[in-house]
């Protein structure tokens, strides 16, 4: 009976194991309502002047990602708004893949807020549209790693506007490249 | 007979145990996390710099929470975002205008409940009953102050000592200063910003 308790526990940790090492096993935390594609068509109403930037500074990295713009229903958004509340900006995950579990997003809305955006430099805002297109490719915040990151909550806006080498590791991860 | 009972068991168990195990794995693997908000937030490396930010500072009670409301806070457009309010007696004022006594609303971004903001979500954050809190707001014409961030905008008080459980807030995480230390700290610093203007 002790033997059949102890194979059942080794059983637990193992499948344990398995069930989380997509996510210690990297520095990156993967975000699973990432967008489904890695080609993000995006209507840009506004965002501020600073897409093409943010644009070239996703196409620059050594991933599969592509953002070109479009227009329709089933295309995600980039919006400025100005509104009364505390954050910079904001991804929304819209139309997710599966009912239960829901699965990565079809299409976001990003948000970005020009109350508290309005004053400041370009590479604070892109600093800001690049950290949401890291959602839209299944970055999630703060991760662990403690290096450089364009996910970081404490990162330097007016420095770094860039996907770091953490942040492509990550994307990669989640499009298997 | 009792032998082949106990086989009979042994193996149902087995592979009862096995499956779910699997399942749990499989549920690791896939199951995705809820639809949420995920908005970047100010970040401020010093007291001082989070003292300036703030319009208001206040210690308070909360009296009511978990009150959601869809609210117009763009200028620019029609749509509403949801957020999570609650209610505050201020206790005491260290910054800005409000009175003891006081009861002001506060609004926290998303539905706490269908659809938070994933740092809240993450921190526990949404701001609970009955609890008091050392709070850095943002005040804004015509809808609720706002902590100024989930990381760095509101610190639980408990026995008198201040308790955070974001690694970037600047009282609580590492230290439990009790609360006169941090309020003599913020002192300091708006003395200090007072002098200079």
């Amino acid at each position: 009976m002790h033997r059949m308790i102890k194979t059942i526990c080794i059983i637990v940790v193992v499948c344990l194991l398995f069930a989380t090492s997509g996510a210690s096993a990297a520095q990156y935390i993967y975000y699973d309502s990432g967008l489904r594609s890695p080609i993000v068509v995006v209507n840009v109403i506004d965002a501020m002047g600073v897409f093409g930037i943010a644009q070239t500074k996703w196409h620059n990295t050594n991933t599969c990602v592509q953002i070109v713009q479009g227009t329709g229903n089933d295309v995600s958004t980039i919006v400025a708004e100005n509104l009364a509340s505390s954050w910079y900006g904001c991804y929304t995950p819209l139309s997710r893949e599966h009912l239960f579990f829901w699965g990565r997003a079809y299409k976001c809305k990003i948000t970005l807020n020009t109350q508290l955006l309005a004053n400041k430099s370009a590479t604070f805002r892109a600093s800001v549209l690049v950290h949401e297109f890291g959602h839209a490719f299944c970055l999630d915040d703060n991760p662990s790693s403690g290096n450089l990151s364009i996910m970081n909550y404490d990162r330097d806006r007016n420095y770094l506007s860039w996907p770091t080498t953490d942040d492509i590791a990550g994307v990669n991860y989640a499009y298997g490249e | 007979m009792k032998k082949f009972f106990m086989t009979i068991l042994r193996s149902v168990a087995s592979v009862g145990t096995v499956f779910l195990m699997l399942s749990l794995a499989a549920c690791g693997q896939f199951a995705g996390e809820q639809s949420m908000y995920h908005a970047d937030y100010p970040y401020f490396s010093s007291i001082d710099e989070l003292t300036a930010e703030a319009d208001l500072i206040i210690i308070g009670e909360t009296v009511s929470a978990n009150n959601v409301e869809k609210l117009k806070t763009s200028s620019d457009s029609d749509d509403a975002l949801p957020y999570t309010m609650c209610e505050v007696r201020i206790s005491q004022v260290i910054k800005g205008t409000a009175e003891v006594g006081e009861i002001i609303t506060v609004k926290q971004f998303g539905d706490f409940k269908k659809m938070p903001d994933s740092a809240l979500k993450e921190l526990d954050g949404y701001i609970k009953k009955d609890s008091t809190n050392l709070m850095f707001l943002r005040v804004f014409d015509g809808v609720p102050s706002e902590p100024l961030s989930p990381y760095q905008g509101v610190v639980s008080i408990e026995n008198g000592k201040l308790v955070s459980k974001s690694k970037y807030s600047l009282f609580g995480f590492e230290n439990n200063e009790s609360v006169e230390d941090a309020v003599d700290s913020i002192g300091a610093v708006i003395e200090i910003r007072s002098k200079g203007d």
